[in-house]
């Protein structure tokens, strides 16, 4: 054989790496790798979650069982957009009153960033009179006359804390486990793994009062890479409760009955063809929104309700306030909606006006929301709801027990700043401790220093007590499985009864 | 003194020594006996001398350690005279072994008596140290706790009944006969005040010098903090409770009423009383084990817009809910009977439910939980419900039944009865509340 030069046997090799033989010699390992790979089911042949596959072909909002025994079948939250004060409402700072008008010491303030406040603030004492209420002795502000009836029914958790110090992000974060956008919210996991029990309704019911949506938008309550028919569905308590939801004029509801089957027989052809999840999403949602035609107004409508319970939650049909929207709340758990999420705008006290003064416009919004609050648990309880029910208050963040200086120019109205490292929130119901308190913060309610939860606790104690593991709860989304409390979270096991 | 504690010191470190030695002893003794490895035979000798000289300074040390170290004695006796034996054991062996060499019979078991002895004084030896869970495959055991028998909190001891409680529901896990970490033990009140392996726990009247409470303290994720990570933290008024007994002098004779106590302690003391005193609830309940039945049933009940769910995901009992089908309860009820014993909870709230269609009802035999609230149901339907033995819950909020009517059936005693009419009592005791409240 002619001996070659190494430009042509360069040019040989190279060429040998195009031959149809080298191909075949070479690749067929892994053409065969591949072909088993796709025949296994990918890498979910060896105890691969089979639930996952078999779910398209069923109705996304069916009933499903939780992997572990659950106290709670549903959750009310309620969110103080905001975030209220809590000096002015659970944790009292007796010590905090006589530094009433102290420069802040500037070990607290070193290495902080605060959302407006600006050099050295000034002290700011509890606007309000604390006194023990029920057998479990729990501290509580003169600003909510109502609740002591019902506190020996919650745990109140008085050391939480987030990395937040601003709305949009801070509500992020406790509603999606993350201050960025695009996660699935508390609400759309929990109707993803349990479903509905009334497919009539939505499983997740989102309402908002106080004038706003809260900062954060819709994400919020949206489904993040979750198939969108678990997203929340926002009610108005004002008008039509679901836009949209009236038939068009001259179409009755059997017209409308035909189009809607002629539209999905059109989809369902599509999802053969495709596969596409969405798809089956949107057939559930055409389905769902027809049958909510009727149950959504029966259900969304309070003037049925009686006297008594009126006058109980503070209620007035007709207008869009807080008191409607937790009656709503109560009568949307009864009738088996899974998570209800409420969000009341107008907690934020920073004192630049009256509305926002803790002395004025705080103290108007704590009676309102005092009131219908406890209205709540009381009513879930004489109605037996309540064991099944968890009922979630708090706010975003906390505020600081500082006078907020906007500018490093004392506000006229008495306010504080926003505040992430302590703040207090409460739990009730749904195999909840009762008459409860767990976790302390320091003298001046700045700190931590027993008890700590974080928002991300707060998270995995409510997917806990719905029958879930939050670390095993998981849904697969770009390579990687997701879960709510990512990679935190502790079940804050003391307040479980 | 420190000479002495060093010295003392050393025993973990050469007990292992005359282990190892004279184990390579006794299975070169046993391999001597073949024609083969008949050189070994000076060999052994000096390992023998080498194995039992070791043998002695682990006892010199071991005797030593004993009285410095806080190790209870009744676990100390027998690894001291196992060790002792096994010593004495190996060296009347090494003086008769020619005598009976050529008797195989009581070779053998010789040799099984000294493998045994050497082996059960380092496991003795280990369980001092390691604490008798240490080798087990079996998970830490978590000591069950008795809800507490206090009728009388005020007259409760100090020590006993609280102290110990929180000592025997939190920390004995890791510090006791069973297990000593950091030679810590807290089951009896002699050890707490013995403390552990730097000193003392407890300066009575002084928590701020008292070890346990400084790490008690501890930020939780310090790695000093106790219980350590993965434990359940002391709750704040287990805390208080402790602080306040150190603080008090850390007697064992006092009594509640004894002892001056500010407005947190009383708190903390209720609050003890109340929470431990509560038996609690167990989370899943024993059923027996059901044949499968027919799916197509489920699939039915679901065409009718029942909700089916299991109740935890393997077992063979449901929850039925019947909100879509609220119409055709009767129905519903057909179907359903032919699974009545799978039934544990049957929510039939805001449905045309009534005396008729829930006439089969007492073939649920397993229902726990039972929603009749917005019904029609009325006194003979309820009836049906008498026989029921499981049941725990039912609803009966907002039906036409009479508070006499109900009470005139026997129901199960821990039954939780929702009472069909709202109570207004709560409301009144609500608006009294906010009354006096604002008065103050």
């Amino acid at each position: 054989m002619r001996k070659l030069n190494i430009h042509q046997e360069a040019k040989k090799v190279s060429l040998e790496f195009q031959t149809r033989r080298h191909f075949l010699q070479q690749c067929r390992t892994g053409m065969g790798m591949l072909a088993l790979g796709s025949m296994l089911d990918g890498c979910n042949y060896f105890g691969g979650d089979k639930e996952n596959t078999g779910l398209l072909n069923a109705n996304p909002l069916a009933a499903k069982a939780s992997p572990l025994p659950g106290k709670a079948k549903s959750v009310i939250f309620l969110h103080m957009a905001g975030a209220p004060s809590q000096l002015e409402m659970f944790d009292y700072k007796p010590a905090l009153q006589k530094m009433d008008g102290m420069d802040c010491p500037d070990s607290f303030l070193q290495g902080k960033k605060f959302a407006f406040i600006r050099g050295v603030p000034q002290l700011l004492g509890p606007q309000a009179s604390f006194k023990q209420y029920g057998e479990s002795g729990i501290w509580l502000s003169n600003h909510m006359p109502y609740f002591p009836s019902i506190v020996d029914d919650v745990s109140i958790l008085k050391a939480v804390s987030t990395d937040q110090f601003n709305h949009a992000p801070a509500q992020l974060l406790m509603h999606c486990g993350t201050a960025r956008l695009g996660r699935p919210s508390m609400g759309s996991w929990v109707t993803y793994g349990l479903g509905s029990e009334n497919s009539n309704l939505p499983g997740f019911v989102v309402l908002t009062s106080g004038g706003r949506n809260p900062d954060a938008g819709k994400s919020v309550w949206g489904s993040g890479f979750l198939p969108s028919v678990y997203q929340g569905v926002q009610c108005r308590s004002e008008g039509d409760p679901v836009l949209f939801l009236k038939d068009p004029n001259g179409i009755d509801r059997d017209m409308r009955k035909a189009s809607i089957e002629a539209i999905n027989q059109v989809n369902q052809v599509a999802y053969q063809e495709f596969q596409d999840p969405e798809i089956l999403s949107r057939i559930s949602q055409y389905e769902m929104a027809f049958n909510m035609q009727i149950a959504v107004p029966d259900v969304m409508n309070i003037t049925d309700e009686p006297e008594y319970i009126h006058r109980m939650y503070g209620t007035a049909p007709g207008k869009e306030s807080f008191a409607n929207n937790v009656l709503l709340a109560r009568k949307l758990v009864e009738k088996g909606v899974r998570f209800v999420q409420l969000f009341d705008w107008g907690w934020d006290s920073h004192g630049t006006d009256p509305g926002t003064a803790l002395d004025l416009g705080f103290v108007d919004k704590c009676r309102q929301n005092d009131q219908a609050v406890t209205a709540l648990l009381m009513d879930l309880k004489q109605r037996g709801l309540l064991d099944e029910t968890l009922v979630v208050w708090g706010g975003e963040f906390g505020r600081t027990p500082m006078q907020e200086n906007r500018d490093g120019k004392q506000n006229v109205f008495k306010g504080r700043d926003h505040h992430s490292d302590a703040f207090c929130m409460w739990m009730a119901g749904g195999g909840i401790r009762k008459g409860f308190t767990y976790g302390e913060t320091d003298e001046i309610g700045y700190h931590a220093v027993n008890g700590k939860v974080s928002v991300f606790d707060i998270q995995a104690t409510i997917l806990k007590q719905l029958g879930f593991d939050h670390t095993a709860f998981t849904y697969p989304f770009q390579g990687r499985n997701f879960r709510l409390t990512d990679v935190f979270g502790k079940v804050i096991e003391p307040v479980i009864a | 003194m420190i000479m002495k504690t060093f010295i003392a010191h050393l025993h973990p470190l050469l007990v292992h020594l005359p282990i190892g030695i004279l184990l390579v002893y006794l299975l070169l003794e046993y391999l001597r006996r073949n024609e083969k490895y008949k050189l070994i035979a000076p060999i052994n000798t000096i390992l023998f001398f080498i194995g039992i000289g070791t043998a002695v300074l682990s006892i010199i040390t071991g005797l030593l350690n004993a009285d410095v170290s806080t190790y209870p004695e009744d676990d100390i006796f027998w690894h001291k005279w196992t060790a002792i034996t096994t010593t004495l054991l190996f060296t009347l062996y090494f003086i008769i072994r020619n005598r009976i060499f050529y008797q195989p019979v009581y070779v053998i078991g010789f040799f099984i008596l000294l493998l045994f002895s050497i082996v059960a004084t380092g496991h003795l030896g280990g369980v001092l140290t390691h604490g008798e869970n240490y080798l087990s495959f079996e998970d830490d055991i978590q000591p069950e706790i008795q809800p507490l028998q206090i009728k009388n909190i005020e007259e409760a001891r100090v020590y006993e009944d609280l102290v110990q409680y929180i000592f025997n529901k939190n920390c004995i896990s890791c510090h006791s006969a069973q297990k000593q970490k950091g030679q810590l033990r807290l089951d009896t009140y002699q050890y707490v005040l013995t403390g552990g392996k730097s000193g003392q726990i407890i300066k009575s009247g002084d928590i701020g010098h008292s070890e346990m409470i400084r790490r008690i303290l501890l930020d939780e994720s310090d790695d000093k903090h106790m219980p350590p990570k993965g434990k359940l933290p002391l709750r704040d008024f287990e805390v208080q409770l402790l602080k306040w007994w150190v603080q008090s002098g850390a007697g064992n004779q006092q009594h509640v009423n004894e002892m001056g106590k500010d407005s947190i302690t009383a708190m903390a003391i209720k609050q003890f009383h109340q929470v431990f005193s509560q038996q609690s609830a167990p989370i899943q309940v024993e059923r027996p084990v059901l044949n499968k039945f027919d799916p197509a049933i489920i699939k039915q009940l679901q065409s009718i817009g029942c909700t089916v769910t299991p109740l935890t995901q393997q077992e063979n009992y449901y929850r039925i809910v019947a909100f879509n089908a609220k119409d055709s309860i009767y129905s519903v009820m057909e179907i359903l009977q032919k699974i009545a014993a799978h039934v544990v909870e049957l929510k039939l709230s805001f449905t045309n439910a009534n005396d008729s269609s829930l006439q089969n009802l007492s073939k649920f035999i397993h229902l726990e939980k039972l929603w009749l609230d917005h019904t029609e149901v009325g006194i003979v339907g309820l009836k049906n419900i008498s026989n029921l033995k499981d049941l725990k819950y039912l609803n009966l909020f907002k039906t036409n039944l009479k508070e006499t009517e109900i009470a005139s059936i026997q129901f199960p005693k821990e039954l939780q009865l929702i009472s069909p009419v709202p109570k207004d009592t709560l409301l009144m005791a609500r608006d009294s509340v906010m009354v006096s409240a604002i008065k103050q």
